[in-house]
């Protein structure tokens, strides 16, 4: 029994159905990763896990908790921390206030283990420590995501949902962010990932799923994928840097 | 038990269709009238009721009109403009009233007054806006005196009976304020005298600091004031007394109306105002006073006094003609000379205006005393 | 001078009516996005409640005051569980109209219940004024400018030193990212609601000895306070504030040194001036950077 468990999964914005039975698992530990091109899914399954999409069916479990029908904070206080698309960092708060408040779905936490955790982050992300006080909307789309990460590490989550981390970042960048994934990973955080840069996600994931128009096409280990021809065509060919 | 309740719905309906057909005899004389039963002035409709029952009383007891008993049948006017226009046209349409009344709201007399036009009956009315009786209607007679007089009597008060020459003048800039100023300022030019300071504000202020500061600094011996809203006159009143400014003030009717006194209090304590009705203005507004007082426990005011004075001005009128005929009723309203009424002594001319003169009344420390009762004859 | 300083006096007093109104304005425009054209008529509300403890129940005043802001909390979450929640996933206009037609009835209502004739409230304190060299300081007022910059100052507490602050501040900048982090958006609406109710009613509690309570003294103080937010910069907390001084400060000075009949439309003036030259008001860039 896998940690993650998501099997069926159908979904729909208003008359679109965007999902058309998908069946993801994630164990405990694993990082895997979701491929695809725009429009395939990759986002609006982890959104449907998040609770973000109204329209689900099929079922989705956590640890053998069913997330299906609870509440965008029922769900994050069972221990889903979602990195969405485009960081969302809140621009009129610090560095330090964006990550504390990563830990909003914790409860009767005292306060001197989050300041303790806060600055274990800090650790993570030395480049920050001089930022603590700057405001999210001063800060580059690097550091936006470092923040991003960090704040959804604070909520000490049983899966970390991250969603594009390398969109719109400079190539240094995005082999940093990498890094630190990888450097999650070590940590014990299981990770759902997903990404259009193939090439990145499947040099720190586990396993892979390549998604195509709401259906999973294929799945495997990196190097099966790698080695799949249809897949190679379609999605990674073209991306080899 | 069926029978009984129904006779007993039978009866509660009577009861509660009575006070309006006063006497429900086949013969009487019909007065048809506007009244606001409902609406903001619901309550002093309730007056101009308790003005009516005690008028028709009278007119009956002293043998009603050409030998029949006199009964006023009314319609809502609902406080509204359109409301009135409905009403009037109802009472119109039943075809059976001789005269009418109207409201003591110039706007609703406005209203109807071409309704009335066309009716082609005496309407009796108690607005005080002049033009009411200077646009060529009829048909329309009033029994209050109108805005030009409260003008003049504020401006003779003030310079003949309190000796002040320096004027300062304070007024809503809208039609009410900006009328009652022209006639004060025409008044008072007439008795040799031109304002320090005349000064505008629009209603509904929230502050009125540099109105106070200009009449401080134009250094008056005497403050008049035409105010619309109670609650600019308070808190004008509270920051004239606050920012030092102890001279006499003259106002027109709204400085001493329920109202403005509760929300100015002490501030308005030594005003001067006018009144048309006023207790202790003549022997019949005093004995109109005690019998309202005994009646309906609580103090008469215009709201009564004006329905009270238009009912019997219209028997008056009918018993001088011996007939009901329209026009004979107008020509008998029009000779009135000298009749005596708890607004004043009416003398009609042939726009309609009977009344020639206000009661200056002061605020004695919140009540509102009789000062003099000034009557012009033009 | 001693003319300019009386006007300084008053004209900062009715500001701060104003910017408590604006205040409570923007941050239901933050937290919720909701444009709340009864704001003015929670002001309303809450003189009348103030004249019900002191006026009809005869409570002391400190009593009635604690008692009347509880009660207008609990008004703010009634206010925004029937106007505002079941229309929350239906964009601005929808809610908006909710709140015009919410401001009608409270009039109402209020008329109905209370009657249509104003009442008069004592002074927070006993003494009139104070009198300060040539400027006479109404008690009055000057219990609004100390409550207000309380108020203030509270705010400031509330939102920038504690994590619920914090909290607020996150739903009102991204509330589906605020409720992915677990913060309880709807709980946080409903306090920002219940919050702004207690500003409003504050305002109209404060001012009520000085302006009368009547059931149309809302749209006055609100028109103004709607006004003051532009000025201020739309949504900006601090512009409101300064912009509800300015504006209580520029028509006290303009009724005075140019026309007093034209006092309301300087407040309009200088909106216009401001959506004209600077429409982003005084503070309106993006979100200014804090100390």
């Amino acid at each position: 029994m896998s940690l993650l468990e998501i099997s069926n999964l159908t979904a729909r914005y208003g008359a679109g159905e965007v999902l058309k039975g998908i069946s993801v698992s994630v164990g405990e530990g694993e990082i895997v990763a979701l491929l695809g091109a725009n429009g395939a899914g990759k986002s609006t399954t982890l959104r449907s896990i998040s609770g973000l999409v109204p329209h689900v069916s099929g079922t989705i479990s956590l640890g053998g908790v069913s997330l299906l029908g609870k509440s965008v904070e029922a769900i994050a206080r069972l221990g889903v921390a979602h990195v969405p698309e485009g960081r969302r960092v809140f621009p009129g708060l610090t560095v330090t206030e964006n990550i504390r408040l990563g830990a909003s779905n914790r409860k009767g936490v005292a306060a001197a283990d989050l300041q303790r955790e806060l600055e274990e982050k800090f650790e993570l992300f030395p480049d920050l420590v001089r930022l603590r006080h700057a405001l999210g909307w001063t800060l580059s789309g690097g550091q936006l995501q470092m923040v991003a990460l960090a704040r959804g590490l604070m909520a000490k989550p049983r899966v970390l949902l991250l969603d594009e981390p390398s969109l719109g970042l400079a190539p240094l960048i995005v082999q940093q962010v990498f890094r630190i994934i990888a450097e999650i990973r070590r940590r014990g955080t299981t990770v759902l990932l997903v990404e259009q840069n193939a090439n990145m996600a499947l040099s720190v994931a586990d396993r892979g799923y390549v998604l195509e128009t709401g259906q999973v096409l294929v799945q495997g280990k990196p190097a099966e994928l790698w080695n799949d021809p249809q897949v190679r065509a379609a999605y990674l060919g073209g991306m080899s840097a | 038990m069926q029978i009984t309740r129904r006779a007993a719905l039978a009866g509660v309906a009577l009861a509660a269709a009575t006070p309006l057909r006063l006497a429900r005899a086949e013969d009487t004389i019909k007065v048809g009238g506007i009244v606001p039963l409902t609406g903001p002035a619901a309550e002093a409709g309730k007056f101009m009721q308790n003005g009516a029952a005690m008028a028709l009383e009278k007119i009956n007891a002293a043998g009603g009109v050409l030998g029949k008993k006199m009964e006023w049948v009314i319609e809502d006017d609902a406080t509204t403009n359109p409301g009135a226009v409905l009403g009037f046209s109802r009472l119109v349409s039943r075809g059976d009233c001789v005269a009418y009344t109207g409201s003591i709201r110039s706007t609703q007399v406005n209203a109807i007054a071409p309704d009335v036009e066309k009716a082609a009956k005496p309407v009796m009315f108690g607005g005080t806006d002049p033009t009411l009786t200077h646009s060529g209607y009829h048909w329309l007679f009033r029994t209050r005196p109108n805005d030009i007089y409260s003008a003049r009597v504020l401006a003779d008060y003030g310079v003949n009976t309190l000796q002040k020459k320096k004027w300062v003048v304070v007024h809503s800039t809208d039609a009410f304020g900006s009328n009652g100023m022209k006639a004060l300022v025409d008044s008072l030019s007439k008795l040799g005298i031109t304002p320090v300071l005349v000064q505008g504000y629009t209603n509904q202020q929230t502050d009125f600091t540099p109105v106070v500061l200009a009449v401080k600094q134009a250094q008056p011996d005497i403050v008049s004031s035409y105010f619309t809203f109670e609650n600019d006159l308070g808190i004008f009143a509270r920051q004239l007394r606050q920012l030092g400014v102890t001279v006499p003030w003259v106002g027109s009717p709204s400085i001493i109306n329920t109202t403005a006194l509760k929300l100015a209090g002490p501030a308005l304590f030594g005003t001067f105002g006018v009144a048309d009705y006023t207790t202790d203005a003549s022997p019949e507004a005093k004995a109109y006073g005690d019998e309202y007082l005994k009646r309906f426990k609580a103090a008469p005011d215009n709201q009564s006094t004006w329905i009270y004075d238009a009912l019997t001005i219209l028997a008056r009128a009918m018993n001088d003609a011996k007939s009901t005929d329209p026009q004979a009723v107008r020509k008998a309203i029009v000779a009135i000379k000298g009749f005596k009424g708890t607004e004043g002594t009416y003398t009609y001319d042939e726009n309609g205006d009977g009344l020639r003169g206000y009661n200056v009344v002061r605020n004695e420390k919140g009540s509102i005393v009789f000062d003099k009762r000034v009557e012009f004859t033009d | 001078m001693d003319v300019f300083l009386q006007l300084l006096f008053t004209g900062l007093g009715i500001g701060a009516i104003y910017a408590l109104v604006a205040l409570g304005f923007v941050l239901l425009i933050r937290a919720a996005n909701v444009v709340n054209f009864a704001q003015g008529q929670f002001a309303m509300v809450g003189a009348y409640m103030l004249t019900v403890g002191l006026n009809v129940l005869e409570w002391p005043y400190w009593l009635s005051i604690l008692v009347s802001v509880v009660l207008m909390a609990l008004f703010g979450v009634i206010f925004a569980g029937t106007t505002y929640w079941p229309l929350r996933h239906r964009g601005g206009l929808p809610v908006i109209i909710s709140t015009i037609g919410a401001s009608i009835f409270l009039e109402n209502i209020v008329l109905y219940l209370y009657g249509p004739s104003p009442e008069v409230l004592p002074n927070l304190f006993e003494s009139p004024g104070i009198q300060v060299g040539p400027v006479f300081m109404d008690s009055q007022y000057l219990s609004i400018l100390v409550s207000a910059t309380l108020l203030v100052g509270l705010q400031y507490l509330i939102f920038e030193k504690t994590l619920l602050g914090k909290k607020l501040q996150a739903t009102s900048q991204d509330k589906e990212m605020a409720s992915l982090l677990g913060i309880p958006v709807a709980l946080m609406i409903l306090f920002t609601f219940a919050y702004s109710a207690m500003l409003g009613g504050v305002a109209g509690m404060l001012v009520a000895p000085v302006l009368f309570v009547s059931v149309g003294m809302g749209g006055l103080i609100a028109l103004k306070a709607f006004a003051a937010n532009i000025i201020g910069g739309y949504g900006s907390i601090p512009g409101a504030i300064l912009g509800g001084l300015a504006l209580g400060v520029a028509e006290t000075m303009g009724a005075s040194y140019i026309s007093v009949p034209y006092k309301d439309a300087f407040a309009f003036l200088m909106l216009l001036m401001f959506l004209a030259v600077r429409p982003q008001g005084l503070f309106g860039e993006k979100i200014s950077e804090k100390a």
